[in-house]
């Protein structure tokens, strides 16, 4: 079950509310864990070994950061400073187990799909993998307690805004909230308001978006023009930004509903004027989980440049194969350690003394990198490189192509394309927070809402249409 | 008040919404093949021949009764010989498509779009049915017209028709009449056009397998009716699958990415293959 469906809009989340509003907050933690459960059990068909692998999590890490506090109390070191930096054997024992397991979980389903076809991938299993062990690691180090009641931690992983497609949550992050939060109409009022805002930017824009990509794939790439590949992998830079963004601020907006501060996870990366800038601001709790739980650990800047550089190296093949089990991935890890690599070297400093070079610079690499991103396979990845730089094409394919395409396309995807890149500016989000009290806001909101649901409710947002062929 | 008014506006259109989402999820979402109401077609007289052919034809249908695929393959193979005696067959194959007219839904589109036709005319859309034949501009670029005013242009020589996917989620027995009544149609406007029919492209089986309609069970019901139509009123039919299918008897999925249309580099593989059949 995604956000942007009928069944969680209309069934899902009223019944979930309804109860959840009504009962009072001793039990909320309980309900929040269940009902994300069933929420989780629609979004696996009701696979219980998946259900059972997620349940599994909360128990073992629940009782590992028990074990943990356990042997550091055990151990009898007192001293606050001193117990961050000696541990005792136990805990370090729990801790290399309960990593273990985590991540042997993670590796195994992800990337099984090296040598495996068959093996399918239980829906946020990366992202609530993350979050647990972010849990683990804070409860070794003494950043945080550890969880003293097995359905607020359950609560904490699996809570249904954030489950299967982030932001990644951290513990501390969240847990006074679990403890004590207020539902106020204000507040509920405000995470519809970007809730709404969300989903228009899903339903509206990146599922338009995306069929002009789908559209490319159909064609196939021998037989696109240069224009059109250009085209095409615009779209899928707005669509995979919209529809991320879209599902981050629903995240951010149910959140509230339910009286929680889910992190923000976007601020406009598009308008970067580098790559460095651009990974501050795109998949915001990506990048710092990476950062706090591997680049700091393996040493950060404080070893020295190559030791900086090789650290990067580690935190961009990670980020590569986090996000498939595909060698495009690594590929595309490596091309963008390279781009920070030299960004990082000096040109970092021009891209940000001119502006106007630090944007064209990034209107060329967010496509590009996006390119090896989007594009699984090897052979077909080259097909569309040489179609994007059409300089090498000596032994260009036969293949017919079709000389109108670019007109076509922009004929029908045009409004699309030129919303989604004024919106990418984040025009939208300033035109909101400024008038967000306006009656006309919530009147523009409720169409957007509207339209939305009329979207859904014609099936626009099936990939599948009726009467498509 | 005014600091939630989006809450409260929220909450009566959701409310409004409530009931017609609910019976769009559990009460139509079961029965999905609707019957759409008629579209207004040109008037149309009745044929004399109609009668006399139909009673012919029924003899052989209840010979040839339930068509496997590979029958209906030996079918245009046969129709095929014939042909080659005719004049035809000495065009050379920049002129094969010369006057030709196609009629078609999104794979028709792609044949025009990524594969040489030569100066074929085409008329086509995205989502064309035969309901919509007469209702919907042509979608082929810088010809945008309806099918009235092409057929009214000129004759032609050969009209390729592809049509019956797009018609899946309608009442069958009511898709296979109306067919009939624009190939008669059809006839009659273009009385010295050979009509040749074609079946429906397969769609892959892994699509078929999960979809209730566009599966390749009713499309080759439809292909099946459609032979039929083609043999009462003795016009040729073709059946591009037997250069892409698999050997499921499903659309190869080498051939697709959505597993509905082939990539746009075989589309001249399938215009070739019109050519070599010479039909």
């Amino acid at each position: 079950m995604v956000f942007s469906s009928l069944e969680f809009l209309f069934l899902f989340l009223p019944l979930f509310l309804l109860v959840y509003y009504l009962i009072p907050l001793k039990w909320k933690n309980g309900l929040l864990f269940v009902g994300s459960l069933v929420f989780y059990g629609f979004g696996i068909s009701w696979n219980i070994y998946y259900l059972g692998l997620i349940i599994v999590s909360v128990v073992l890490n629940f009782a590992a950061a028990t074990g943990i506090e356990y042997f550091r109390r055990k151990s009898r070191i007192r001293n606050r400073e001193e117990s961050k930096k000696r541990k005792s054997a136990g805990e370090k024992v729990i801790l290399v187990l309960g990593l273990c397991y985590n991540f042997g979980v993670l590796l195994f389903f992800k990337y099984a799909g090296f040598f495996m076809k068959n093996i399918v991938l239980p829906i946020g299993i990366s992202f609530y993998t993350f979050q647990i062990t972010s849990y683990l690691i804070d409860v070794y180090n003494r950043k945080t307690r550890a969880e003293q009641d097995v359905f607020r931690l359950g609560a904490y992983l699996t809570m249904f805004p954030q489950l299967i497609a982030g932001p990644i949550v951290k513990y501390s992050t969240v847990h006074k909230q679990l403890r004590r939060r207020k539902i106020t109409l204000i507040g509920c009022n405000h995470g519809l308001q970007i809730f709404t805002l969300g989903l228009g930017f899903k339903v509206l824009l990146a599922n338009q978006l995306g069929n002009l990509w789908e559209d490319i794939q159909t064609i196939g790439y021998e037989s696109i023009s240069t224009p059109l590949a250009w085209l095409g992998i615009l779209a899928y830079s707005l669509q995979i930004y919209f529809d991320f963004y879209g599902y981050s601020l629903m995240a951010v907006g149910l959140g509230k509903l339910l009286g929680f501060q889910i992190p923000d996870n976007f601020r406009q990366p598009y308008m970067s004027l580098s790559m460095t800038e651009f990974w501050r601001r795109w998949h915001i709790t990506l990048g710092r989980w990476f950062r706090e739980y591997v680049y700091i650990p393996l040493g950060g800047n404080r070893k020295g440049k190559g030791r900086q550089f090789f650290n990067m190296l580690v935190v961009w093949l990670l980020t590569g194969l986090w996000h498939g089990a595909n060698w495009n991935f690594i590929l595309w890890g490596l091309l963008l350690f390279i781009i920070l690599c030299v960004e990082k070297a000096g040109l970092i400093k021009v891209l940000e003394r001119w502006k106007v070079l630090g944007h064209l610079y990034m209107c060329f690499l967010i496509p590009v990198s996006w390119t090896l991103f989007a594009i699984t396979d090897f052979g077909q990845l080259k097909v569309y490189l040489l179609k994007l730089f059409p300089f090498f094409t000596q032994g260009a394919s036969s293949a017919v192509i079709f000389a109108g395409d670019f007109e076509k396309y922009i004929a029908m995807y045009g409004i699309g394309l030129a919303a989604g890149l004024i919106l990418c500016t984040g025009i939208a989000e300033k035109i909101f927070i400024k008038w967000r009290n306006k009656f006309w806001m919530s009147v523009l909101l409720l169409l957007i809402f509207g339209a939305s649901v009329y979207c859904m409710y014609r099936g626009l947002n099936d990939p599948f249409l009726y009467y498509r062929f | 008040m005014r600091k939630y008014h989006y809450l409260v506006l929220f909450l009566i259109g959701y409310l409004v919404l409530w009931p017609f989402i609910l019976h769009k999820l559990y009460i139509e979402e079961k029965k999905n093949t609707e019957v759409f109401e008629e579209l207004p077609v040109p008037e149309k007289e009745e044929l004399p021949v109609m009668a006399d052919v139909s009673e012919t034809v029924s003899d052989n249908d209840t010979v040839s009764g339930s068509d496997t695929v590979s029958e209906s393959e030996t079918v245009s193979g046969n129709e095929a010989e014939e042909d080659s005696e005719d004049m035809e067959e000495e065009l050379p194959p920049e002129l094969f498509f010369q006057d030709t007219l196609f009629i078609g839904d999104s794979r028709t589109m792609g044949l025009v779009e990524y594969a040489d036709l030569n100066n074929a005319v085409v008329f086509a859309n995205t989502g064309m049915n035969i309901y919509r034949l007469y209702s919907t501009k042509n979608a082929v670029r810088g010809q945008e017209a309806y099918l009235e005013d092409i057929l009214a242009e000129r004759q032609y020589r050969k009209i390729y028709l592809m049509l019956g996917i797009n018609e899946l989620g309608y009442d069958e027995a009511k898709t296979v009449e109306r067919f009939e009544e624009e190939i008669v149609n059809l006839r009659e406007l273009q009385p010295d056009a050979k009509i040749i029919l074609e079946a429906n492209l397969h769609v892959t089986a892994a699509r078929s397998e999960r979809d209730d309609i566009f599966n390749n069970e009713n499309i080759d019901r439809i292909n099946d009716n459609i032979r039929q139509i083609a043999e009462k009123y003795e016009l040729d039919y073709i059946d591009v699958n037997e250069i892409f299918d698999d050997e499921s008897g499903g659309l190869n999925p080498e051939y697709t990415h959505d597993n509905v249309h082939v990539l746009g580099k075989y589309y001249q593989q399938w215009a070739d293959w019109i050519r070599e059949n010479g039909i």
